[in-house]
Parts: structure tokens; sequence; C-alpha cells
């Protein structure tokens, strides 16, 4: 038997284990392409369908369940993450099984369906054996961890709040979040109970200029909050800032539904067989409208980090559930104006912070569950960071290939990261589980005994799935390292706190911004003007004049240097592109000369220049020669 | 401002200059009266404009206010332009006024541009680039081809023969005088078959014109084929293209690239957003960038696996034949993928072979034959660049530069339709001028390949490119070249994925071919492709060369599939603000690119000369660098300079004289305001 797919690019490379499927094929492949490389899991997540072939002219799609007619010579396997398998029997000699292992992958993938839920596998033997080991970045689990990133954020008027730490505000929320150091817990407490599943607004960044990012769930409209409620409410918005502008986050922004469409129709496309023509290939492209919404994100993301960064003020990002673009446009903004965001353990942080301790619903928007809540906000977020990364090659820490092993570690099921719906879910022990995985496998091969993911473990511990030449892959040699992320800080802006309410709010919404008369739709709450019914906006401004009240800038950027730090990202028609690598694996056409010699081949040739020169002449400094861009030293110095 | 302190200068213009030949469309705009007119030469304007609008050939648009000056200056300004910009004869050129007081004042030797022209009297590239108006180039071609069984025929010396071809070209060796002088009858512009180009395999690439006397036709094809069969060293076949047949014709291209043009200048982007793709798709831009690109290695198939010389057969040939002719020597021949060798090739097929850029570059703007071959051929050229980055000696800046080239007057290179119309032209206008020609064939106007006259060495250095690996020019050892073998040594399998030993089974990598099952299975496979059966050799060919990986010195084809042929953003959108990307693009990666390869450079240098102390090599070197951005040293902490933007080296700061118009406070905040005029709607309004 044999392994390969027509996109060549990929490979079955199981680096540390071999997948635990009851599949016993060799797995002798040698490890290809150092590139592209990474360990696969049949069967599990990964697979959307799977299609025997016999004698090249008879074809069947399996579906769990259904029975296999024939005996295949070749089964096709559809990964959902963009990948195409082909086995073929015969030339590996495994004919005689061929059916056996078919219909194993095929009830391995009913299996998986319907159990892995509850438990991942765990992959790396390595892991388990090795005992407690430090995560790689803070997982954000304990106290400790927020105090230590509030603190590198410089948020001084924030603190956090164990409110939250037996699950009883919100199972959606992490145990501990940053809410401003005025508020009591119990105002807190009284706050979020108004708020759509209790997730009232939060801190998710401080722009060391004095803007805070916030971001929480839509308002409870049904219940009847009393005046301290209100208040309450209020000033855990207001954040002590004057200016506040609540952010209408789904607003132009696409559908959940929306984006689950884009992306199968933009799988089908890919595919190697897609019957686009290569003429008609734009506007077929153009029709998936996957590009579309990509766009708006990141004109959406560019607009709030001006709003962050031009001014002092309170930014509140505001979505009904709070876990799918509040998250995006919150993680956008701060990569582009934070250039800690951009480095390697930053952008982790990042991702374990606002998906994953924030509750985006992982498990049921990668569609594992089979749920028809399907919608994968998460891998549009890596599209939009992509676009960035092409966009700003020398900004960000971390390669392409990072973002591809993120892509497709958000399907392999071995850590919990990316297998839970909540936090909540996530730090139960998943021992408790195997119980319930018993039952549903039951008359099947059997996972192994101690099969339990170590809690311990999660995405971010690369090392168990990818080798150590494939981790200084992610490394970005563009990326400069003497680009100190301190240096760009501006000038911390005294922390004047307000009290009061605030002088002015403001809803921002079509790219525009409207003052908003008060800031909850409560009746009772205390209006700017005086005028009660809610969301009225004034008379409007023209925007000529808002343009230079609002913004007392310049029109053209072209006139005058970026604040510090902050990347504008282009988002017109033509600075969308597809992320090819991702996308078109499958078609092996369009992934050669993919890696044609790049940066790193100089890069290679420079340490082995150095390396010569080195030996040479004793007399030169080697150190400052070399310690700069060699892969290895860069890899040990990141923090 | 760094933004000014880096401004790519052009030595002959400065930063708002726009030359006449690079003008399309000059309109004239009265605020007060909200009139605006399209200024055609000769017209009257029957208001006072307050503002200027010009439109260039480059995508740019230049706005010019009067709010400072007096009603009747605005006037006559505007009318001159119009007057000028419109010259009703080629001799009203800039050039012939600028080499006519070049040739005045050679006595009392004046300081000013250093005459270019002709072999060795400008500096830089020029003095490397063969022109191909001698003999000796001719023949040196042929050599460093290793081609045999062709000689220079001088029949046309003094262009007795034809007006179109060049005084001196290859033809078959078998091929006398005599009867090539007869045969020229027959063709179409008497253009006789040219030899272009020739395999180390000894197939040959010629081109031709149509044989329009019909009696003779299939008499003189005989002959032509059968001479070019004699001329291969194994008598192999000639294979005929015909390109009329096959390809857009020039008309088709034009309509493309006025919409292309439509698209990236005139439409606001923020409207056409959502319909970019479609709309780049229905421009036909890129279909036809990809069609000429799948010929060429159609071509490349036929010439490398088949053997089989190639004629290229066109009405006139000298349009269609110009841009195929250059891409199959440039995915064939390394030597084209360098500067001086590039450069060669334009001199060889476009400037010598006639392609009439006066009338294709509509210099003097009344040509109905107006139509952007180069520019495609220099787009093709760029998709190649951009699939093999490091197969290309220049850089995209390069390419970009070399347009803009085509439309500076002052270069006697992209000025004529001839090589012929140069000579009589400026004989004419010496006579007139009371120029002594001496020996000279008319004047020796200076050549774009003297790239000193328009930008400094420093500058130029941006013209390479930091990926590309030089090899030592190509060795001609006994006639043979042996720079553009395929190496196998190179092979490795470990890029391709799998094994070739699985290539013997059912599922050879040609079994690859796509097949409709989609993931929605509604249909049986299409029967079994097998290797042997139905699929072409040509498909063969191109599915085994893209299963290894590329040999950058040898032979590189196009990807073709819809993904990998892209819009050359730079050429195209550089002058656009709103399509600029501040501190981002690719640059930013050339960038950082640049330092690296410098570096190698200069510790390769250190390296080879282990005598001298590694700092004061160092030191030797920075006059050698080949990059613009040079490491400072071991200790360079350089981050991205502020200056850099995705159009880097060009600036649309120029075009920022727009005034500002209402729209969202964000998007005019962020991407600055578009006024673009539509140039229809202003001719309907005139």
């Amino acid at each position: 038997m044999w392994w390969g797919g027509r996109g060549q690019s990929f490979n079955i490379a199981p680096q540390k284990a071999e997948p635990d499927m009851g599949l016993s094929g060799p797995k002798s492949v040698q490890r290809t392409g150092m590139l592209e490389s990474r360990s696969c899991q049949l069967g599990s997540h990964l697979a959307s369908g799977c299609l025997p072939v016999s004698g090249l002219s008879r074809v069947q799609l399996l579906r769990p369940g259904s029975p296999l007619k024939f005996t295949p010579e070749e089964i096709l396997i559809h990964g959902r993450d963009f990948r195409l398998l082909r086995v073929a029997f015969e030339a590996g000699g495994l004919e005689p099984q061929a059916f056996q292992v078919t219909m194993a992958i095929v009830r391995a993938r009913a299996q998986s369906s319907q159990a892995q839920q509850y438990a991942g596998i765990s992959l790396s033997k390595a892991g388990q054996s090795s005992g407690p080991r430090k995560p790689p970045i803070p997982l954000l689990e304990t106290s400790e961890d927020w105090e230590t990133e509030r603190k590198k954020q410089g948020a001084g008027s924030w603190r956090v709040s164990p409110v939250n730490e037996r699950f009883d505000v919100a199972t959606s929320l992490p145990h501990y979040f940053w809410v401003p150091k005025r508020t009591l817990d119990s105002e807190v407490r009284r706050a979020f109970g108004h708020f759509h599943q209790g997730r009232g607004p939060r801190l998710s960044w401080h722009h060391p200029g004095g803007s805070d990012l916030l971001r929480c769930g839509g308002f409870y409209t049904a219940s009847d909050p009393n005046k301290e409620d209100i208040r309450a409410v209020e000033s855990m918005l207001q954040a002590g800032h004057s200016d506040v502008v609540l952010v209408d986050t789904v607003d132009e922004l696409p559908s959940l539904t929306d984006v689950q469409l884009a992306h199968l129709k933009l799988r089908a496309l890919c595919l190697p067989d897609s019957s686009a023509a290569e003429e008609k290939w734009l506007s077929a492209l153009e029709g998936t409208r996957w590009l579309d919404y990509v766009r708006s994100c990141l004109r959406k993301a560019s607009d709030i980090s001006v709003l962050v960064t031009s001014r002092v003020r309170s930014v509140v990002l505001q979505e009904r559930g709070d876990r799918d673009f509040n998250g995006l446009l919150s993680s956008l903004v701060q990569l582009l104006s934070a250039p800690e965001a951009r480095t390697l353990l930053g952008f982790q942080s990042l991702v374990q912070r606002e998906w994953v301790a924030a509750g985006h619903p992982f498990l049921t928007r990668l569609g594992v569950t089979g749920a028809s809540e399907e919608a994968p906000v998460f891998l549009l977020f890596l599209d939009c960071v992509w676009q960035l990364l092409q966009q700003f090659p020398a900004e960000f820490e971390f390669s392409e290939f990072f973002l591809l092993a993120l892509h497709d570690s958000a399907r392999v099921p071995d850590t919990l990261t990316f297998l839970r719906d909540t936090p909540w879910e996530r730090g139960k022990q998943s021992g408790q589980f195997n119980s319930y995985t018993q039952i549903y496998t039951a008359g099947y091969s059997q996972l192994p005994a101690g099969n339990s993911v170590n809690p311990q473990l999660s995405v971010w511990d690369w090392d168990l799935r990818y080798s150590s030449e494939q981790i200084l892959q992610f490394h970005n040699p563009g990326y400069d390292p003497e680009h100190c992320p301190d240096s760009w800080l501006p000038r911390q802006q005294p922390n004047f706190m307000v009290s009061g309410p605030p002088s002015s709010v403001w809803l921002f919404s079509r790219g525009a911004l409207t003052p908003l008369n008060q800031l909850c739709p409560w009746r009772d709450s205390p209006s700017l003007l005086a005028v009660s019914s809610r969301w009225l906006p004034r008379p409007a401004i023209s925007s000529e004049s808002l343009a230079d009240q609002e913004w007392g800038l310049p029109s053209h950027w072209g006139a005058c240097p970026l604040p510090p730090g902050l990347l504008l990202p282009g988002y017109l028609g033509p600075q969308i592109r597809l992320w090819r690598r991702c996308y078109l694996r499958g078609r092996p056409e369009v992934q050669k000369g993919l890696s044609a010699p790049t940066i790193s081949g100089l890069q290679d040739e420079l340490s082995h220049l150095q390396e010569l020169l080195r030996k040479w002449t004793p007399r030169i400094s080697p150190e400052d020669h070399s310690e700069k861009r060699d892969p290895n030293t860069i890899v040990s110095q990141s923090r | 401002m760094p933004l000014q302190k880096f401004h790519y200068r052009n030595l002959l213009l400065g930063e708002h200059d726009v030359p006449l030949t690079c003008i399309e469309q000059i309109v004239t705009v009265n605020d007060h009266k909200r009139k605006q007119k399209v200024l055609g030469p000769n017209q009257k304007l029957k208001f006072n404009p307050t503002e200027l609008i010009i439109y260039c050939k480059d995508f740019r648009i230049v706005r010019f206010r009067f709010d400072e000056s007096g009603p009747e200056s605005a006037k006559k300004v505007c009318l001159a332009i119009a007057h000028y910009s419109q010259p009703t004869d080629l001799q009203l050129l800039f050039a012939f006024e600028y080499v006519g007081k070049k040739y005045h004042n050679s006595a009392s030797n004046i300081n000013g541009i250093p005459s270019g022209g002709g072999r060795g009297t400008g500096g830089g590239s020029v003095q490397n680039t063969p022109l191909f108006e001698t003999y000796s180039d001719w023949d040196r071609e042929m050599k460093r081809t290793g081609s045999s069984g062709w000689r220079v025929c001088s029949i046309n010396e003094g262009y007795m023969i034809s007006t179109c071809l060049p005084e001196y070209f290859v033809v078959p060796s078998s091929l006398a005088d005599q009867d090539l002088k007869i045969f020229s009858h027959s063709f179409v512009g008497r253009r006789m078959p040219l030899w272009c180009w020739s395999h180390s395999n000894g197939s040959a690439l010629v081109r031709m014109a149509l044989i329009k006397d019909v009696l003779q036709q299939r008499k003189i094809d005989q002959r032509i084929c059968n001479a070019i069969t004699k001329s291969h060293p194994q008598r192999s076949d000639v294979y005929k293209s015909d390109l009329d047949k096959t390809l857009p014709n020039i008309q088709e291209i034009q309509a493309a690239f006025v919409k292309l043009k439509q698209l990236c200048v005139n439409e606001p982007f923020e409207e056409t957003e959502e319909k970019w793709l479609s709309s780049l798709e229905n421009t036909r831009w890129l279909e036809y960038v990809r069609a000429f690109l799948k010929h060429s290695a159609e071509l490349v198939y036929i010439l490398e696996s088949r053997h089989l010389s190639v004629i290229l057969q066109e009405e006139e040939g000298r349009d269609l034949s110009c841009i195929v002719a250059s891409l199959v020597q440039v995915m064939l021949d390394p030597h084209f993928r360098t500067i001086t060798g590039f450069q060669s090739l334009i001199q060889k097929e476009w400037v010598m072979a006639g392609y009439q850029f006066l009338d294709r570059c509509n210099h003097l703007k009344r040509s109905e034959k107006e139509s952007p071959l180069f520019l495609l051929f220099l787009d093709a050229t760029w998709q190649l660049l951009e699939q093999y980055p490091a197969a290309f000696e220049f850089s995209e800046t390069y390419l970009a530069v070399l347009y803009d080239s085509t439309r500076i007057s002052l270069f006697g290179t992209f000025l004529f339709n001839s090589p012929h119309q140069r000579v009589k032209q400026s004989t004419e206008f010496a006579i007139s001028k009371n120029i002594q020609l001496g020996g000279e064939k008319g004047l020796k106007f200076p050549s774009v390949w003297d790239w000193s006259l328009q930008f400094t060495a420093k500058d130029r250095t941006l013209f390479h490119n930091p990926l590309y690996i030089g090899k030592s020019t190509p060795c001609i050892q006994n006639g043979s070249v042996k720079s553009f073998k395929r190496t196998k040594k190179s092979y490795s399998s470990t890029l391709r994925g799998m094994p070739a030993a699985f290539k013997n089974g059912v599922l050879g990598d040609q079994d690859l071919v796509p097949r409709r099952n989609s993931l929605i299975l509604k249909a049986k496979p299409e029967p079994p492709q097998h290797p042997d059966g139905r699929k072409s050799g040509m498909e063969r060919y191109l599915t085994e060369w893209f299963s290894k990986p590329a040999d950058l010195h040898g032979v590189i084809l196009p990807h073709l599939s819809g993904p990998r042929v892209k819009l050359w953003k730079l050429c195209y959108f550089r002058w656009l603000p709103e399509a600029q990307i501040k501190l981002g693009g690719f640059i930013t990666a050339f960038h950082k690119l640049s330092l690296l390869a410098d570096e190698v450079d200069v510790l390769s240098r250190t390296l080879r000369q282990p005598r001298a102390g590694p700092l004061e090599a160092c030191d030797s070197g920075l006059d050698k660098s080949r990059m613009y951005f040079r490491a400072s040293g071991p200790h360079d902490a350089s981050g991205t300079p502020e200056f850099l933007s995705s159009s880097f080296p060009f600036s649309p700061v120029g075009n920022l004289c727009r005034r500002s118009i209402s729209g969202t406070p964000l998007s005019k905040f962020l991407s600055g305001a578009k006024i673009w005029l539509s140039t229809e709607t202003l001719v309907n309004e005139d």
C-alpha cells in the first residue's frame, strides 16, 4: 500500500507516532519535502468523504454505514482541510486487504465523528510519558497568567476578576477575565446578568496609547435592570474613558451561514478535479465570496484599529454571542496595532486568549460534532492573518507554514485546545469521559487504554507533531529580530479616569460613526441628551465635518507617517488574494514552484559563508556575525 | 520627508514631469461654468480653464490648478501642451530636436547628456548589448547558440530588398542570395524567413511573413522548408505555427488593454471591489497573456522535445511573432534571462525585426494601429519572473522602467517602425538642418540601453534581482553551448513528494489529470486515460517537466492554471495611492532579500580574497554591490525603512493633487479620496 496524493505538496508523514485508528498499513514513507510534511490523521475529523474506486470505472461514495459493493483498487479521501489523499492498493501489494482497509477507514470515520468530540486521541506517546511539562505559552487557566498578561499590556486601571472561577457567571467564559479596577465583583455579577449568555464587557486589549478594546455580548433586552444595574453596565462599558465607541460587530460582516457556504464553495472550487476552466477561474473564485468575506473582516478590523489608535477611548466590540466575530476582530485589531502580537509567542497567546479562553465554540464551528452551526470562523481568521502576512512580509515573526500548521491543527484531535466549545468543558478532566467513549464504540476495536488526552498538552506543544526542522520553518526569515517590540510604544498617556457619564458615545456602523444618545438600551438608563428612544441618532453631521472633528488628521496617509506600530492593510479588490498554499494543496500544478529558492536559501548560504569566514579569520568577532541570522539562534532566543 | 529623500528619480524627468509622448488625453475643466473639454490638436478652447487634467499612458493622472495664474495664460498653457503633445510629423518629436542640437554642438563639446546611440559611446550596459545592426552581432549570436547550417546574409544592405527588415539577418546556408532575392517578392513586405535562435539540439526558430503570391505559394513554401530542414543537423522536419489563427489579434489585445486601464484607473475600487475578479477576467487581458505563454510553451516542446525547427508565420511577421519569438527564447535560453541578454533579445526580435513602435505606441497620436504588444510581452515575462524568481537577473522594477522608457521620446530605440525608418527620417532631417552625417547611416539617437542617461548608478541597482544566482557567461566549446543543458543531478526526489518508482503501475503521474468526481458524486468517472492513449506528447512533456524541480539555468515553462497567471500590480497600480500598501508589499521582502544577498556577496568576496584583511575586502566590495539595499556591515540593524510601500520605487504622491470628496470618514481617512473622472464621461459631456 502506498500513500500519496495528487497534491504532491502534502505528504503523509507521521512524525512521532502513527494514527491509532486501527489502521495498520506500512507507513514507512520517507519524510519528504520538509516544508509541507505534517502528520496526518486519517478518517478522523479530517475526512469529509471517501471514494473507493475499482477498475478505474466503478466509484462509490462511502458514508458511514453504507456497504462497500466491490473490492476497491484505490480509495480517494477528501479532506476537510483541502487535502485529497489517494490510496492505491495494487502498488503496495495490499490488494487482498483492500476491502478491509477501506471499511476500517469508513468505520473509523463514523466512530470518530461520534466519539471524538468527547475524547481526543493522543498522538503523542512522548507527551504522555514525559510527565508534567510547562506549557509553551501561558494557557490562561490561572489568575497568575492573567495578571502577568495584564501587567505586560500596562493595563493599570484594570484588574483580574475571579468572579467566574466556578463558571457560575457564564460557562462559556474563562475562570478569570479583566474588569475595570473600580468595579466590584458584585457589580460585575450584577452587570453580566444583563448580557446575552452572561457575557458582559471585558477588556481584550489595552493599547499603550491609552485606549481600551473591550468585547461583550449583546444586551439582554428582556431583562429589567434597575438603576444600579444600569450604572454598573455603563461604567464597565465606559471603563473610565470619556469617549465610548460601541462597535456593531456583525454589521457588514458575513453571517455564520455565509461563511460556511463560502467555505464549502471554496473547497469545491479548489478540488483538483474542479471543473472551473482556466479563463473562468477568477469569476468562479469571486463566486465563492470567500475573499469578499476576508475583505470585510480586514476592512472592519482596519477601521477599528484606527479608532483605537487615534484617540484615547473605550472601544467596545459587541456581538450577540460574543464568541465568533468579536474574537476575530479583536485579534485582527491587535495584530494590526501591536507588534508584540506579530511575534510567534505573541500570536499564540493572542489565539489562546481571544479564541480558546474566550470560548469560541471550536467543536461546533469546525463541524466536528456534525451540528448544524458549522462555520469555520477561525479559518477565516487565519486567512485574514495570511493576507496581512502577504502584505507585510517583514512584520511578522511567524511564517505561512506556521499558519498552515495551525490551520491543520484545528482538526487534529490530539489536544483539547480546539476540541471543546467552552473553557468549562475543556476544564473538565478528560478522563471522566472515557466511559462515554466506550459506550459509543462498543463492539468495535477499542481505543487503546489510557487514551485520554493529557490536559496539560495544548496545540502549542508543536514538538508533539512537528519535527524541530519543521518548527524552524515556522519562523519568518524576513522578520527582523532587531525590530524590538518595545521600541514602538508611544509615551504612556496619563491614566485619567473620568467619573460620571461619558461625554460622548458613538456607534460605529457601516464604516461611519453615529452619535448615540445613551449607552444601554433599557428604558431607565440615563440618556445623554434626555432623548429616551434608543439608538436614535442625532441629525447626521455631514461626514466631512465629522471627519475633521473626529480625526483631526490629514486626509491622506500618503502625507503623514503611520502611528508607530500600526499596519493598515489594503483591502481593495486587487489586494485580497487566495491563500494558494493552503487551499490549492490538492493541485500539484499550482503548488509547483511555490517553494522556489527563497529568503531561507539565502540565509543558509549566508550562515554557511559566515561559518567559513569564521574559520578563516578568527580576528573578526564571530558572535556578531552569526548570531543575528542563524535560524537556530533565532529560535533559541525567541522568548 | 523620507518620501522625497528616497524618491526614485529619473534623471531626465522631474517628479511631476510627463514626457509629451506619454500623454494620452488632455482635459480642461472650468469649475465655475461646469465645463469640460478634451483637447485635441488645433482645437479652440472657448472657456478659460481653471484646471488641467492630463491622463497619461502609464495610468498616471496629473492635475494642475490655475488658481494663481491669469486666465489667458492658463488657456495658452493648455493649448500649447495639446499642440506639442500631438505633433504632425515624426521629425517634430523631441528626439530629433535633441539630436540635432547635439550634432551642432558636438564640435564645441558642450557638456550635457552623454551621447548614447551606437556601440561603445554611452556608458553602462549599452556597451554589452548587441544592437544587431552589424554583421558581426549576428555572427556572434549564431556562434553563441552553436547553430550550424545558417549564415548571415547581407543582401538587404542599404535596405535594397526590404524597408522593414534589418540590413543583416540570418538565413539557411542552402539558400543563395540570388534565390532569396527572387523569393522575397512573394512575401508580404518582402519579409523572407529570418532566423531567430537555435537550440543546442540543432532545431531552429524562424519567423516569416505570409507568401502572398498564391501561385508560387506551395513551391516557395516547399523550398523554404527544405532549406530549413537541410540546416538541421538531424534533417528534422519543420513545424509551422500560424500565429494569426491561434492567437488573439492586435485589435483584441488593444481592446483588452483599454478595458484593463478602465478598470485600474477610472473605476473607483470601492465600487468594484466585490466584482473585481470578474471584472478583471472580463478584460481578457490575463487570458491573452496566458494564451501567448501557452503557445510559446508549446513551441518550446516542439523545439526541445521533438527536435523540430519551428517557423512562426504571421501575415506581416512583425507583431505577434515578436512576442512569441521572444517568449520562446526567454523560456529556453537562460542567456535571455540576464539583463544584457534580455536587451539583446529586444533588439533582435523587436527593434531590428521591424516591430512598429511608432504606430503601436502611437507616439504621434494619430495611429489607428495602437496596440500594447510590447507591454504584453513584458507582462508575460513578468509572469515567468513571478513564477521563477531566481531564474532572472533583472527585477520587476527593471521591467516597469523598461516599459516607461518606450514613452520617453528621447531614445531612438522605441521611436520608429523599422531601422530603415530611422535612417530615412534622420537623413532627411539632417539634410534639412544642415547636419553633416559623414559616413554614418542616419543620426545616432541615444539608446535606451544606456541606462545611465536615466538613472544614477545607485538607482540602477534596483534592476538587479537579489535572488538570481548568476552563472558565468555561457561557454562556447566547439560551437556547442553548454550553458542550458538540463542537469540531471539536481533532480531530487525530495521535492517530488513520491518516489518515481510508483509510476510503473496504473497510476503514473500522468494520471493526475482532472477527473470528474467531486465531493458530490454525480457521475461515473471518465474512462481511464492511459498515458499513451489520448494524451498528446505535448501534455506528457509538460507533465513530466513539471514533475521535476526546475533547473533555473535550463528551460523554464510557465504555469498556466487560473491561480497562477496574475495581474502585474507594480506596473498597473504604482500610481494609484489607493492601491498602495504603506510599509508593505513585496518590496519589504525584497528589501530583506537584498540585505541578505548583499551580505552573501560581500562575504563570498571576502572569502575569495584571503590575503586581504576581511574588513578591507568589505570596503572594496561596497562599490561592486549589485543590490540597492545594502547590508551596512555585520551590525546592520535596520528595520523596514519608512519609505517602502507596495509601489516602491515609484511614488504615487504625484497623484495626490486630487481633491478629496465626501465619503465615510474612515474610508477617507484610510485610503485617500478618489475623484477619477472617467474619460468616457468627459467625452460625452464635451
